[in-house]
């Protein structure tokens, strides 16, 4: 693994250790928010280096659309949310191509 | 009321800044940023402390581990502002309540100009809050006494996102609590609406 290679997992693993840190005296609900940020920067992970497909950089663009969301309205959150994880999960359930 | 020129610019900078989280990689120049900063400083303080030290964070590699460190920061930003406390110079100053009550207000309200500013030239900004300040410690090689309280990330808006809505029910009480001041004030209605008087209501 090259410099920059393992530079880019560390801002990954550094995000997540600083989001578990900071999220036991944070609001509850940005707990959502920072797992859904991993995913978003997981997926940017694999695009810098090619390996994200079409569909997971649409995830990555729900994705990040997210927390403006929860700010205008919980419901609103919970809706775009529960349409992502049926998209993922719908993915998922489809037959290797 | 007679509006002057100034106050419906302010009225209207104030009613559309947002929280921008998605920026274009066009660089914003230091001294620009520095400008901004330098405005930021007009902004009050408890007991004239002026205890507040910026770090302006352009370069890269460093954006990028601040960033990596900062879970509120979405995308890493083309500038981070660093606005830090000089928790010393504060406590001289203002005792504890200089150092621990003084300085998170202080911040907000330089913040608050600075973005405004930012927003006056089409800079997009957001305040994040949520950042390891031990982390940004270590990554800026700040002095002991230095506190970095709050993030900005500033630069060219990719997205602007529509106003959440404001809270107008029960927000503001006249003369004792529970009497609500009923209309909607000018400052309170959104950018684009016809601008009201407002008038004193009758309490519940």
């Amino acid at each position: 693994m090259s410099y920059s290679d393992e530079k880019d997992l560390l801002e990954l693993v550094a995000f997540m250790l600083v989001s578990s840190r900071n999220l036991m005296t944070e609001p509850a609900r940005y707990g959502p928010l920072r797992l859904i940020e991993a995913t978003r920067r997981f997926i940017e992970v694999l695009e810098r280096r090619g390996i994200a497909t079409a569909f997971l950089r649409e995830i990555e663009a729900s994705a990040s659309e997210m927390p403006s969301r929860l700010m205008r309205s919980e419901q609103e959150f919970f809706s775009a949310l529960d349409d992502l994880v049926e998209t993922v999960s719908a993915r998922l359930a489809a037959p290797a191509q | 009321m007679t509006e002057t020129e100034a106050g419906r610019i302010l009225k209207d900078l104030i009613t559309t800044r947002r929280s921008v989280r998605q920026f274009t990689e066009t660089e914003v120049e230091v001294d620009r940023l520095a400008s901004l900063v330098t405005l930021g400083t007009w902004a009050p303080t408890g007991g004239n402390a002026q205890s507040w030290r910026f770090v302006i964070v352009t370069d890269e590699p460093t954006v990028r581990a601040v960033h990596a460190v900062s879970p509120g920061i979405s995308s890493p930003p083309p500038a981070i502002l660093v606005i830090c406390q000089d928790l010393k110079r504060a406590e001289e100053l203002g005792g504890a309540m200089g150092r621990d009550r003084c300085t998170p207000m202080d911040t907000a309200m330089a913040a608050q100009t600075i973005m405004l500013a930012a927003h006056a030239e089409r800079l997009g900004t957001c305040a994040v809050l949520s950042f390891h300040a031990g982390a940004v410690h270590k990554i800026l090689g700040l002095p002991d006494e230095i506190l970095p309280q709050l993030l900005l990330s500033v630069g060219h808006p990719a997205k602007v996102p529509p106003a959440p809505p404001r809270r107008s029910e029960g927000l503001i009480h006249l003369d004792r609590w529970g009497q609500y001041y009923d209309e909607r004030t000018p400052g309170l209605q959104e950018a684009g609406e016809p601008r009201g008087e407002g008038k004193k209501g009758g309490g519940t």
